[in-house]
């Protein structure tokens, strides 16, 4: 029987698709067979003391493998006091489940890489284009392995009666094309975009049939990165100035829902015809409203960045529509022509897709069974020692420490370095 | 008039932080603003709500064209006292809540608008699903245990399955220039149990508040007395962006305002005319400068003769 630590914040996370991902993780875990599983809280709360006691305490259960299967805090805090502890002993595995937020800490990172050597180490990631990035930050031959974060196929799945009833409380016709979009209202979501294509395409189309239910609260998270920054509250005086500046016929379609607690949102994307998500969020490692949004049997209109790539089916390609993302100048930029088509082409050719169809795909690869096989199979695998991170990670961890905008040239400009980074975020770059 | 808050409202640099930002908080900031956290949290419109004394150099005014007062009445008054001749320099139009009008200088009522916040629902205890208290443990947040237990009644006739959760924090009153103990932390909890009857009460930290990300069906029961402290809570604009409701403000009436900024889609900001008075207090209180010395926000004669004049009771920003 193998034991495996599993370590995590018992308290939920602020950011919501965190909270599902790590229960959902969990049950994975739980599906496999042979293995005894024991939980540790390491949450936001633990640090110092708390980090150094539950160091003892992972220690002492004398597991076989260790699981870090949250976002933060960071595993470093915690596996500093315990790595040590296997000074001339038997190694356990250390599994890190790696989510967007990964090039947020290179520093934390760097330093774990120096205490983590020759220990078996596996990383896994959610996409494809997530272990592009992260496999650039390994050393060779060490890669990372895709483990899609899983959806509940009980919280997610379709009924027919849902669509009645949701679409009856949209008060909406049933000739009338439902979009949805899910998630934080974001100036990296591009909701602005969202709004102004939205709008277009239904001037152009002439179309009075179509109409946009945007659920979400806005934040102020801004662009970091690419030096913009926003107070709190700014993001959504941006999307309220361009939603009175729309006409009133477009405004009388877009209905903004605000937040709602997850159980709703199997019902929306019942009621709905299409999700669109023009995310390029540096941390869009996957997309976890696309994932269960899928799983609902809803077809999606996606920005083609990062993990949202995730999200095509070979033998159903009516299923997602992508839109072009390319590096600009200054920011990164969505192909607006390819978002009105694509909405354009939603409403005046809509034709319901095989929603079973779609739910069967979604759950061949988002299912919880799924993650249990996947996980399963890189618990068999002979151990990996990890040699540390890449000189890529150490260099990109050096400017770090120099306290300034990394990212920008002094030109304002998109820096080559960022480039570098986030090109395996972009289709064929 | 209007025109003066069109013209900041389509400036360009509206939407975008206001360049000094990183300045404001710079400089001396007076040491009382720790104890306020998180009711001075900052938050953004085109109007600038910032707290007057925490700007750190007056120099700083003129950048602002509109500026939304959100300070207590005894810092507002002391602002205007120390800035008076000042003020007309900056060409700052300020808004300020309709009931501090009797001690603005009658000469710059012009540059004087009155605002409000208004929760665009009516908010409505009996249709909430979570009930949260809140307050600050100090003599300047709330008022008498009479007054609490009063506010506190309104959970008394909720349904059983209404969550009753709590957030009080033990803070020393900000604008009192000396100390004092005081035992809020014992009774207060103690009253709100009482009003909780057998509902079991969660307690939650200040993280724990400020991290909710879904508000809907929630309603802020703040404890909060009077504008001693502020007249525009971050609290309620937690609140309401997120969906919930909050006791203190009024619901929106639907009548016409000068102008109106949506802070969130769920309230708004509603600016008009300063209103009349019937007696202009500002030379009273000028008065009062000449004969008391020394910091006026922390003078407990400075407060009593403020509240000479002001007609509104409890918390308003209207």
């Amino acid at each position: 029987m193998q034991k495996i630590a599993c370590v995590f914040s018992f308290q939920e996370s602020s950011w919501v698709s965190c909270q599902k991902i790590v229960f959902n993780l969990h049950k994975a875990y739980e599906g496999i067979p042979g293995i005894k599983l024991e939980n540790f809280n390491f949450g936001a709360d633990i640090w110092g003391g708390g980090a150094f006691d539950l160091a003892n305490k992972i220690y002492d259960a004398d597991p076989d493998t260790i699981v870090f299967m949250d976002h933060k805090p960071h595993p470093y805090y915690v596996l500093k006091f315990l790595l040590p502890k296997y000074e001339g002993k038997r190694k356990p595995r250390f599994i890190f489940h790696v989510f967007g937020d990964f090039t947020l800490y290179y520093a934390d990172w760097q330093n774990l890489s120096k205490i983590l050597v020759d220990f078996p180490v596996e990383f896994v990631v959610a996409s494809d284009r997530q272990k592009h990035l992260i496999d650039k930050f390994l050393t060779a031959p060490q890669t990372s392995h895709i483990c899609p974060f899983p959806v509940k196929s009980e919280e997610f799945h379709f009924q027919k009666q849902e669509r009645v009833a949701q679409r009856k409380a949209w008060n909406v016709k049933d000739d009338e094309v439902i979009f949805t979009f899910t998630g934080r209202l974001s100036r990296q979501k591009r909701t602005h975009l969202l709004l102004k294509t939205f709008d277009e395409t239904l001037r152009r189309g002439k179309n009075s049939k179509a109409r946009l239910f945007i659920y979400g609260s806005p934040d102020h998270i801004g662009d970091n990165f690419l030096n913009v920054w926003e107070n709190e509250n700014e993001y959504f005086r941006k999307i309220s100035r361009i939603y009175k500046s729309l006409p009133e016929s477009s405004q009388e379609r877009i209905h903004f829902m605000g937040n709602v607690p997850n159980a709703e949102l199997r019902s929306v994307y019942a009621g709905a015809d299409y999700l669109v998500n023009l995310s390029v969020h540096n941390d869009e490692d996957y997309g976890m409203s696309v994932a269960e949004a899928q799983m609902s049997g809803l077809p999606a209109i996606l920005s083609d960045w990062g993990g949202l790539s995730s999200f095509e089916h070979a033998s159903m390609p009516e299923a997602t529509q992508y839109v072009r993302v390319r590096f600009g100048n200054r920011s990164k930029i969505i192909s607006t022509a390819d978002t009105i088509a694509a909405m354009g082409r939603s409403m005046t050719s809509h034709q319901p897709v095989d929603r079973e169809k779609l739910i069967g795909l979604a759950r061949e690869k988002f299912s919880i069974p799924t993650a249990t096989q996947r996980l399963s199979r890189i618990l068999q695998l002979p151990d990996a020692h990890f040699k540390g991170l890449s000189e890529f990670h150490s260099f990109i961890t050096r400017r770090m420490d120099l306290n300034k905008p990394v990212y920008l040239t002094r030109e304002q400009k998109i820096h080559p370095l960022y480039r570098k980074i986030y090109t395996s975020y972009v289709r064929n770059s | 008039m209007l025109e003066i808050l069109k013209a900041a409202y389509d400036r360009p640099q509206a939407l975008t932080q206001n360049r000094h930002h990183n300045l404001i908080n710079k400089g001396s900031i007076p040491k009382y603003i720790y104890d306020y956290y998180p009711v001075n949290q900052e938050y953004y419109h085109e109007f600038n709500p910032y707290f007057v004394h925490l700007i750190a150099k007056e120099t700083l005014f003129p950048e602002f064209r509109v500026f939304t007062v959100r300070d207590g009445i005894y810092t507002f008054a002391d602002f205007l006292l120390k800035y008076m001749k000042e003020i007309p320099k900056w060409k700052t139009t300020f808004l300020v809540p309709a009931s501090y009008a009797p001690i603005i200088p009658p000469q710059l009522q012009d540059q004087f608008f009155s605002y409000a916040i208004s929760q665009k629902k009516k908010p409505d205890i009996q249709k909430a699903k979570t009930v949260i208290v809140f307050a600050l443990l100090c003599d300047q947040y709330l008022s008498s245990y009479e007054d609490v237990e009063k506010k506190l009644s309104a959970i008394r006739g909720l349904p059983e399955d209404v969550k009753i959760e709590v957030c009080v924090s033990l803070r020393k009153s900000p604008l009192l220039q000396d100390e004092k103990e005081n035992l809020h932390f014992i009774h207060i909890p103690e009253m709100i149990r009482k009003a909780a009857g057998n509902r079991e009460i969660t307690w939650l930290r200040m993280r724990d508040l400020m991290d909710k990300t879904i508000l809907k069906d929630a309603y802020l029961l703040d404890l909060i007395h009077d504008n001693t402290l502020t007249c525009d809570s971050f609290l309620h604009y937690l609140f309401l962006s997120k969906g919930g409701m909050v006791n203190a403000l009024p619901a929106t009436t639907g009548k016409k305002n000068l102008f109106e900024i949506d802070l969130s889609f769920h309230h708004v900001l509603e600016v008009n005319p300063l209103p009349p008075v019937a007696k202009n207090a500002f030379v009273d209180l000028l008065f009062f400068t000449k004969l008391n010395k020394g910091e006026l926000w922390s003078h407990p004669k400075f407060h009593a003769e403020v509240q000479k004049h002001i007609t509104t009771s409890g918390y308003h920003n209207s």
